[in-house]
Parts: structure tokens; C-alpha cells; sequence
């Protein structure tokens, strides 16, 4: 084990109740995600693929030929970067409905070296047609979209660290009002619990400050969230933003032609190193006191 | 069909095929006439009065059809030649085969009628037969799938992947065929990276195989497609040993036309012959 919290295996039973069009593909999740209970019920909609990422993701492909929703487990380092060939030919130029879960992405896995830290999916998977790209912050934010998920059509890519919070509370955020005097903070996935400890330091300043949570990341809602760039002062947090979200909102900002202006957050131009998830955090000023110190910082 | 039968047809598909490469400029005529009596037999040879392949144009989804995966992109027009003979789509349509705005693309494309999935890729298109295979076990069902790949594709290590998961999983129902005209692109297999027998090592990997000796002996490959049905609990190789550009004498076994186009006397010379 490698000291996650999912336990996946009896969400997919509970969703095998409402719903008998999906199959499961797993490489090299089964203990951590505790897809065995899945397994032992629904042997004929489980398979297993070790470390052959490439085939499984195009037999998904000739899965969803059938017409069924394949949902498909895998590290995130290993699945992406080894089967973008395939994501791209045998699903996105399809429009296949796959359900790709990329487990272990951002900073959890710290101890397993650069190599194995995957900041690059919404990067990445953004450049591809017909993808979607969810990230949640909690395990029933991830339950809840891939439930939805299973009545959509086309590719999505779930973004997940080794581990997220139960659940996560946040204030939700009121779309229709001015925000052009507070601290607006963007984030999402693992992030967001990250986040969640600067707003309440602000907040014990008695400062305004709103957190929006975008669990779907790409496509990149700019419509829904204008309102929020416009705050006076706005910060993107996310583990690398080179070319996740900063890139969809800088793209949307320069195509409407209109002018925000906000600081972004987080690595930005190199590969993280091995180390233990929190002191890498630390080191790159993504923990909760560097960023309230950051912010802190820079509010106008 | 008689094997008679099968000639004349192999011959018309053939001239159908080579029309719609040339007005294309698609390259790899020479690549494409290999896998002509192969597609010829599958698509319209019998055993037993009953269709090697079972698809019908009028049918599309029956529970019944079998499915063909094409991962040699060569033979794209030779397959869309026997499509629109089946009456899956109209002939004319071939003459903007792999053109801007015509919906059939240079490589076999879900949206095309009698197409089952898009294979951009050929070293995926095993795995994504064996997808549809293995879907079709999980529902206790025992519809065939057959997949053609050329022998040049074993140098990609997916196709090794995707034959361990279907002999994992015992698929007797994946059936593929493997045209070996021993040329890739770039000259002879065995000079760009010589893969060696692998009838043994397929067999190996838990697989039967069976070896046609002529790939263009209509007799011989539906008597490996009668066996291959009659499999258990293994996943099944049709290996063909063919020759570049068969049936087109200035063609036949030439290395520089596998993947080269034709000059417009030489097309001209051919298309006359094959009349």
C-alpha cells in the first residue's frame, strides 16, 4: 500500500446497482484502490492489465465499440505519459466513451522521485479534442462526477492525487454579485484542502476573500467564472502552472480580449524532486503558510 | 461463393481499389493488392453456405454480425472496394476516397458504414479487436473477430502486449491474420528490423496458428478461416505468406512499389490489363 484513503471498489458496487453498461480496467490499482470488492462480485466486468498500459487503453477503445463505458485505473505518470498515442488515435479522434481515473498525480508521490510526480495531464490532455478534464477535491466530489460522468459522451480524464479528504465543505460561491473587492482564490484537486487553511487565515483577518473550487477543469468554464477574474485580486493556485488551468484562463482571457489581472501560483518551468509530499510543498511555497504569506504579499 | 466466383470478384475489387489509390495519391498500391484474396475471402468466401464473415449492410448492429478490425491501413481502399460491393455504401463514393470532405478517410473510420472502429494506428488495431472480443465473452456471446495486420507491425510492442491479454483470457473468438508480403515501406522486413519466424513464438504466447503457404489461394485461406472457427479456449493466427502488388504483373513482388506511387502510364498499362 502506499497510504491512500480510496476505497473505490465499493463506490463501483454501489454504482454496478444503477448502472450495468460500465467495465472496469485496472493497471496496478487494485490493492490501493480496493478494486478486489469490485472484482469478487462482477468477475466479467473486471479486468486486469499489470503493466500493459498501451493495450489496455485500445482494447478500452474496442470495449466501448460495444457500447459500454469502460472506466480505466492507472498512475497517472505511467498511463499518460505512456499512452497518449492512444488516448489521442483510439479515443479522442473517436470520441470514445472511456473513463480515464490518473491516479497519483501532483506532489503525493514525492517519495517515488521526479520521475513519478505528474503535474503535465491538463497540459497535456488539453491539447486533445473532444477531452474533458475533471479534477475533484474530495472523494465524494469524485464519486459524484464520475456518477454523472456515466451519462456524458466522449473521453474524460480524472485527475487524482494519492489521497483526498471525505468530504470537503467550502462556502459556495454566488456568481451574480461584485466581487471587485475581495481576494478571489482559484484552485482545484488536492489544492483546494490547501486553500481551504489560507481562506480561513484571511478570514481571521477579517478579510473578504471567496474560494472557488473548479472541479472541471477543462473545458475551462470562462463564461461561468468571468465574473470572479475580475476580482481586485486574484490568485491561480495549482501544483505546476505552466500549462494547466493558467494556460485555458490566459487563452480565454486573450481570446474575449479582455484584461485581468492575476497571479499565479505554483511551479512554474521545472520538474519537481524526491522528497516527502509536504516538505516538497514547502519548498515550492505550496502549503498553506507560504501561500497566505504569498498572497499576503501581493494583495493590492 | 465458388472459387471462380472469387477470382472475378478479387479482380473487380481489385480494379476498384487501384482506381481510388491513384485518384487519391494515396501511397502503398503495392502494399494494398497483397491483402486483396485475403479481404476477398473473408468478406464473401463461405464454409458451409455460411458467410466466414457475418455482416450484412442492411443489418447494422444485429446481434448476430461478426466484426473485422483492419489494423493494415495500406489495404484501406481494397476494404472500402468490398464495402461498397456489399452495399454498405455507393461505389461512386470511392472516387474521393482519402479527399477533403469525403467521409472515407485514408484509414478505415467509425463513421464509414461497415466500419467498427477507426484504426489510425495500426499496432493498436489488435488490441482494439481484442477489446471487442473480450466484450463480447463478458457477455457470453460468440460472435468472431477478425483483425488483419501486416507481419511488419510485430515490430511494435503492443501487438506482444495484446497477444499475452487474449490468451490470458483464452478469446477463441479473436481471429488474426497477418499478411506477410515480407516488404515494409522502408525494404524487406529482414533488413529494417527482422522480427524472425514468429509463427513459432506466437504459438508460444498460447495462440494456434495456422499457415497459409499462397495468401492469394482462395481454397487454402478459407480452409484456415474453417479451422480457425472451430478453436477452443485459444486465441487464433491466420499467418499468410503474400506478395507485394499481386495480381498486377508490373507490381508483383517489387520492392520499390509497396509504398511508391504510379506514374500515369504505368497506371494507364495496368488499369487496361486488369479490365
Amino acid at each position: 500500500m502506499i497510504g491512500g484513503n480510496y476505497n473505490i471498489g465499493a463506490f463501483l458496487n454501489s454504482l454496478s446497482k444503477k448502472t450495468k453498461n460500465f467495465a472496469v480496467f485496472n493497471s496496478l490499482l487494485k490493492k490501493e484502490l480496493c478494486l478486489e470488492e469490485f472484482m469478487k462480485t462482477n468477475e466479467d466486468r473486471y479486468f486486469d492489465f499489470g503493466n500493459g498500459i498501451s493495450s489496455m487503453f485500445s482494447v478500452a477503445s474496442g470495449f466501448s465499440a460495444r457500447g459500454k463505458t469502460p472506466i480505466l485505473f492507472g498512475y497517472s505518470d505511467l498511463i499518460i505519459s505512456r499512452a497518449y498515442d492512444q488516448i489521442r488515435n483510439d479515443f479522442c479522434l473517436n470520441n470514445m466513451n472511456v473513463r480515464i481515473v490518473g491516479v497519483g498525480s501532483g506532489f503525493d508521490n514525492g517519495l517515488r522521485g521526479g520521475a513519478h510526480q505528474f503535474f503535465e495531464e491538463v497540459g497535456i490532455l488539453s491539447g486533445l479534442f473532444n477531452m474533458k478534464i475533471y479534477s475533484p477535491s474530495s472523494l465524494s466530489g469524485l464519486y459524484g462526477l464520475l456518477e454523472r460522468s456515466m451519462g456524458d459522451f466522449g473521453p474524460v480524464y480524472f485527475r487524482l492525487p494519492l489521497s483526498l479528504p471525505d468530504e470537503l465543505v467550502l462556502e459556495p460561491v454566488v456568481f451574480d454579485r461584485d466581487f471587485s473587492n475581495e481576494i478571489v482564490i482559484i484552485t482545484y484537486g488536492k489544492m483546494v484542502e490547501v486553500a481551504k487553511e489560507v481562506v480561513t487565515l484571511f478570514k481571521e483577518d477579517g478579510v473578504s476573500i471567496s474560494l472557488l473550487s473548479v472541479d472541471e477543469v477543462f473545458p475551462f468554464n470562462y463564461r461561468k467564472f468571468q465574473p470572479l477574474l475580475f476580482a481586485k485580486n486574484v490568485f491561480l493556485i495549482e501544483d505546476q502552472n505552466r500549462n494547466g488551468l493558467f494556460s485555458e484562463i490566459s487563452r480565454s482571457l486573450v481570446l474575449s480580449g479582455e484584461k485581468a489581472s492575476i497571479h499565479f501560483l505554483g511551479i512554474q518551468g521545472r520538474f519537481s524532486e524526491s522528497g516527502k509530499p509536504l516538505n516538497l510543498m514547502k519548498k515550492y511555497e505550496l502549503d498553506f503558510l507560504s501561500l497566505y504569506g504569498k498572497i499576503k504579499e501581493k494583495l493590492v | 461463393m465458388k472459387t471462380a466466383e472469387l477470382k472475378q470478384k478479387a479482380l473487380s475489387v481489385r480494379l476498384i481499389a487501384l482506381n481510388a489509390i491513384q485518384k487519391s495519391g494515396v501511397l502503398g498500391v503495392g502494399a494494398a493488392m497483397s491483402s486483396v484474396e485475403i479481404l476477398v475471402s473473408l468478406y464473401f468466401g463461405d464454409i458451409n453456405m455460411k458467410q466466414v464473415l457475418s455482416v450484412s449492410p442492411f443489418k447494422p448492429g444485429w446481434d448476430g454480425q461478426d466484426y473485422f478490425v483492419l489494423g493494415k491501413g495500406e489495404a484501406t481502399p481494397v476494404l472500402y472496394a468490398i464495402l461498397a460491393d456489399k452495399g454498405f455504401f455507393d461505389e461512386s463514393e470511392l472516387r474521393f476516397f482519402s479527399q477533403v470532405n469525403s467521409f472515407l478517410q485514408a484509414r478505415p473510420f467509425f463513421k464509414v458504414p461497415g466500419i467498427c472502429i477507426s484504426t489510425l494506428s495500426s499496432s493498436h488495431a489488435l488490441s482494439q479487436a481484442l477489446g471487442i472480443a473480450l466484450a463480447l465473452k463478458s457477455e457470453k456471446k460468440n460472435n468472431n473477430v477478425f483483425c488483419m495486420i501486416d507481419a511488419c507491425d510485430f515490430q511494435n510492442g503492443q501487438i506482444f502486449e495484446a497477444m499475452t491479454v487474449a490468451s490470458h483470457h483464452k478469446l477463441n473468438n479473436l481471429i488474426m491474420i497477418v499478411d506477410d508480403s515480407s516488404l515494409q515501406s522502408e525494404g524487406p522486413i529482414r533488413s529494417v528490423v527482422d522480427v524472425g519466424f514468429l509463427q513459432n513464438k506466437i504459438d508460444s504466447f498460447g495462440w494456434q496458428v495456422y499457415r497459409v503457404v499462397d495468401g492469394h489461394d482462395f481454397d487454402e485461406i478459407i480452409n484456415a478461416f474453417s479451422k480457425s472457427l472451430n478453436v477452443v479456449r485459444r486465441p487464433v493466427c491466420i499467418w499468410c505468406n503474400t506478395v507485394t502488388g499481386k495480381g498486377i504483373s508490373l507490381l508483383e513482388g517489387k520492392e520499390g512499389y509497396f509504398n511508391a506511387p504510379l506514374s500515369e502510364n504505368e497506371y494507364n498499362l495496368i488499369s487496361q490489363s486488369l479490365k
